[in-house]
């Protein structure tokens, strides 16, 4: 069948049939949520031009997926990515802080050590077939686990975007403000920080190591084109982030027949909207 | 401390890091209820660094500050601080400085009056659902002092809030800081080159040059003469 006739087969009964394979249910749940907590992560990580922590902390999490299968606990990869993942991004936070050194280095120093780290943990047990899949996810390979994770995930995102909506507004348009006005801008940094954590270890799984960071970034970057305000800049990364993610994991099931990787057309789907948003609106600005 | 006193500091030094001079040496003042307190000086002379370690973003290398419990601050800095190229309407930034009583999901009703307040008292109001980064340097300022009105404060810290502004945004600004004195009993702390302002306004002057070379009512001073002759 050529792609174009599968990917009309997908109506009626056909399209019912799909999504309550319970493969593909996972995929379009886990992913679903992972891009809504990524999408308004993303905003403030953007804002505060910290996104590439996201590209680091995939790394990171490459590497710790790989710990486990040498540990043998390749069955239960989330009980050691994340913990570590979160310890990375509080070191990481906590050294620029503390110390001189740039953001943009630390992030380049655990990234590329991570990855090193990574790779040798799955000479041992997978090969490279193992650091493929980590490295461009693994749709259809999630666990009902993964999918418990991200439901809590989402609803502790989307409650503190609710109960703390005015503390991080501030924190990310004005930190000095923030502090000198006795608000504790280092717990919101460290809210955020462990949120992405958890976010990324997730995207992981769907996207891959390596394009995670695509779900923080593409989105908020589209929005902030299109939103004036704060609150319109979440609602519009969100909204833009969902359309990537169901057109890209569509394009990718309907040329099934040559395996189009799903994180990768989610990507191509984040980057042409924003290209076709940036193009629309710079029109309208020289008008 | 005092009935009266909302900030007391008791032989404060400041550094930036071990081995270096202070860039402010054993300072005491204190700052009272209902009055406009000038921090003047030269560039260098540890004005920022003072008001930075009284609102707290700069660890004091020793002495003791104390605060009235629960006092209430808000600040404003010298413009370009913040990013220009934001997603945020002027709205959505003066919220930002009101306080919410209570833990509650996004704003509270007597927070969205507080800010409609704020607007209207700085003049604001049309300008509302406008985003910050068209607004010009002095509309962005006014905007901001709003940010800082809608927090109800005690005690409003400017550092050289009128830097980079045209005279007549300054005179307004200036006309604005004394309403809020006047009008809501707000005492302010402002660091200042203008002696125009600190003649015509200030209760109190303080001369800093890294340690205090004056502290009291400005007729006291005798190095004034000096500063009005050559400043004319």
């Amino acid at each position: 069948m050529s792609p174009l006739m599968n990917l009309l087969s997908i109506g009626d009964c056909e399209f019912i049939r799909v999504i309550t394979n319970p493969m593909i249910s996972r995929a379009l749940i886990v992913g679903a949520l992972v891009s809504l907590c990524a999408a308004l992560l993303g905003v403030i990580l953007v804002l505060k031009h910290y996104a590439l922590i996201g590209h680091g902390l995939g790394e990171v999490g490459f590497a710790a997926t790989s710990i486990a299968a040498l540990v043998g606990l390749q069955q239960y990869p989330l009980l050691v990515a994340i913990p570590l993942v979160c310890l990375s991004s509080v070191l990481i936070m906590r050294i620029d802080q503390k110390s001189g050194v740039g953001g943009d280095v630390l992030i380049g120093m655990f990234s590329t050590a991570a990855l090193a780290v990574g790779v040798i943990a799955s000479v041992f047990t997978t090969g490279y077939s193992g650091v493929y899949n980590n490295m461009f996810g693994s749709i259809y390979g999630l666990t009902n686990v993964d999918v418990w994770v991200s439901a809590a995930l989402s609803v502790i995102v989307v409650g503190s975007f609710c109960l703390l909506y005015n503390r991080l507004f501030s924190v990310t348009y004005d930190e000095t403000y923030a502090r000198a006005t006795d608000m504790n801008a280092d717990m919101y940094q460290f809210i955020i920080s462990l949120l992405t954590s958890v976010a990324v270890v997730l995207g992981m799984r769907v996207m891959g190591a390596m394009m995670i960071s695509s779900f923080i970034i593409f989105p908020a970057m589209t929005a902030r084109r299109l939103a004036k305000s704060f609150k319109g800049m979440l609602i519009c990364a969100v909204i833009t982030a969902l359309i990537s993610f169901f057109t890209g994991m569509v394009i990718s099931y309907a040329v099934e027949s040559i395996q189009l990787p799903t994180g990768a057309c989610v990507v191509t789907v984040s980057v042409i909207i924003m290209l076709i948003v940036y193009g629309i609106t710079s029109i309208r600005y020289k008008k | 401390m005092k009935e009266n006193t909302l900030i007391e500091v008791r032989d404060v030094s400041i550094n930036y890091g071990s081995g270096r001079q202070d860039a402010v040496e054993h300072v005491s003042l204190d700052i009272s209820k209902g009055e406009i307190l000038a921090i003047v000086g030269s560039n260098g002379s540890g004005k920022s660094t003072l008001m930075k370690g009284i609102l707290k973003l700069m660890p004091i290398t020793c002495g003791e500050i104390e605060r009235k419990p629960g006092l209430r601050i808000s600040y404003l800095a010298q413009i370009h601080t913040t990013e220009r190229d934001f997603p945020a309407t002027v709205r959505e930034i003066v919220l930002s400085g009101t306080r919410a009583k209570h833990f509650s999901p996004f704003y509270s009703a007597s927070q969205r009056e507080k800010a409609e307040k704020a607007m209207k008292m700085l003049d604001i109001l049309p300008l509302k659902h406008v985003n910050v980064s068209a607004l010009s340097g002095g509309q962005l300022q006014r905007v901001l002092l709003a940010r800082a009105v809608a927090g109800d404060p005690e005690l409003l810290v400017l550092d050289e809030p009128c830097s980079a502004l045209d005279p007549s945004i300054t005179h307004e600004l200036y006309h604005l800081f004394c309403r809020l004195r006047d009008e809501n009993g707000v005492s302010i702390t402002i660091a200042t080159h203008d002696w125009d302002f600190v003649r015509g306004h200030a209760d109190r002057v303080l001369v800093l040059n890294r340690t205090v070379e004056y502290l009291g009512d400005l007729s006291g001073w005798s190095g004034m003469e000096a500063q009005h002759t050559c400043h004319h």
